[in-house]
């Protein structure tokens, strides 16, 4: 089933009774009739036909038939810590979070220590615009039920599957570690000015200029073998102040990762060793702008290039996607 | 099916002491224990340790129908 499709497309299947999530223009979710779904703003995408830019169609993630509920709703930046108590008692929860929020920042920074958090898939991503809006319309999220469209909130899909299947959540993250400079943070945040390299207290900026970092390039981290990535927002030499788009976390050890020649031939043999068939899938803004997705495909894997993606919590520069398997 | 053992079992403590050594492969196994791990830098007290033993008992146990892959390599 094609993914990208028009508004009214789209309506069709909400009026049909579809379990959906939805990334597209604001305008165009707008025009989007109540139903069982949730949106978020962007307006990248990797289609069937290769990556895309475009604010004239939305694109559509429709939950298997199998689903038997999905309870939708809405958490302000105080409210977030209560997700995994709203999670199904069997199913996986699908999360849209507006880029540059409280909200963000604050799931970003403390998701992971929510108790409950992994007790089931949470998977989603950040919304975000088209990048040359940026500081001038704010990334939205909607609340497909009732219509709402946030620039603060969060919005949750928890979803209710049967018990002879299972939800699965995946990563494919094509950097891993380099054998450079281990680097630690002394306090945890987006934004930061001090670390330490090999022990030694240094300034990342610093680090970053004299060693001739490509800042494309994420920091990663080994989170027990699942590598998880900072990718650098913007360094400022005068200031000496390093931010990122997902915070660095105190007692974590990063190093740079190794470069990536071939971003597509590398994900084509990455998803190659993998026979996945994804009920939703994103990846990152960053991986389309740095690689020039545009036009070039992921595989058969198709969903919107986001803000930030979500495996439990904050990601930067990886692929996110989900499964829903017989259970074993 | 794989058990998460009762909490005076021996291997709990085993667990306390070589978890950041076990290959999981569930990426919620990975993330939590990664958590308990975090901690772990910050407190090596013998209150945190059972600490760490009380958290992970509950997550495994909760989820023992989804995780019964890591379950069994982590306990055996």
């Amino acid at each position: 089933m094609k993914t990208l499709m028009t508004v009214q497309e789209a309506s069709k299947l909400i009026l049909a009774g579809k379990k959906m999530i939805i990334a597209g223009d604001e305008n165009l979710l707008a025009k989007l009739p109540h139903g069982e779904w949730i949106g978020g703003t962007i307006p990248y995408f990797m289609s069937e036909n290769g990556g895309l830019h475009t604010q004239e169609q939305v694109q559509a993630a429709v939950l298997p038939d199998v689903a038997v509920s999905a309870n939708i709703r809405a958490y302000g930046e105080g409210e977030l810590e209560r997700i995994p108590a709203d999670y199904a008692s069997h199913g996986f929860s699908y999360v849209l979070i507006p880029a540059f929020t409280g909200t963000h920042k604050k799931f970003a920074q403390y998701c992971s220590t929510w108790p409950g958090v992994f007790d089931r898939p949470l998977v989603g991503w950040i919304a975000g615009v088209n990048v040359q809006d940026i500081g001038k319309i704010l990334p939205k999220t909607v609340n497909g039920k009732n219509g709402e469209i946030s620039p603060s909130n969060a919005v949750v899909m928890h979803v209710e599957l049967p018990a002879n299947t299972i939800a699965k959540a995946y990563i494919i993250n094509l950097f891993s570690q380099s054998n450079g400079d281990t680097i630690t943070f002394p306090a945890s945040g987006f934004e930061v000015t001090e670390c330490t390299i090999n022990g030694k207290p240094q300034s990342l900026a610093g680090y970053i200029v004299s060693q001739k970092i490509d800042q494309k390039l994420p920091l990663v981290a080994d989170y027990m073998g699942a590598m998880v990535n900072v990718s650098i927002q913007a360094v400022d030499t005068t200031g000496g102040k390093v931010s990122f788009y997902a915070p660095v976390f105190q007692g974590i050890e990063y190093k740079f990762a190794l470069p990536v020649a071939d971003y597509e031939a590398a994900f084509l043999e990455k998803l190659g060793s993998r026979q996945i068939h994804p009920v939703f899938s994103c990846n990152c803004i960053l991986n389309y702008l740095y690689a020039h997705l545009e036009g070039k495909k992921t595989g058969d894997i198709v969903g919107p290039m986001t803000f930030g993606e979500i495996a439990y919590m904050l990601l930067n520069q990886t692929m996110v996607y989900l499964t829903i398997e017989p259970k074993a | 099916m794989a058990m998460v053992p009762a909490k005076s079992d021996p291997k709990w403590a085993r667990f306390a002491s070589n978890f950041t050594a076990i290959k999981v492969n569930d990426l919620a196994t990975k993330m939590f224990l990664n958590r308990l791990k975090v901690k772990a830098t910050f407190d090596q007290s013998e209150a945190a340790k059972r600490g760490l033993i009380d958290e992970a008992y509950e997550f495994f146990t909760k989820n023992q129908e989804n995780l019964k892959g890591d379950i069994q390599t982590i306990f055996g």
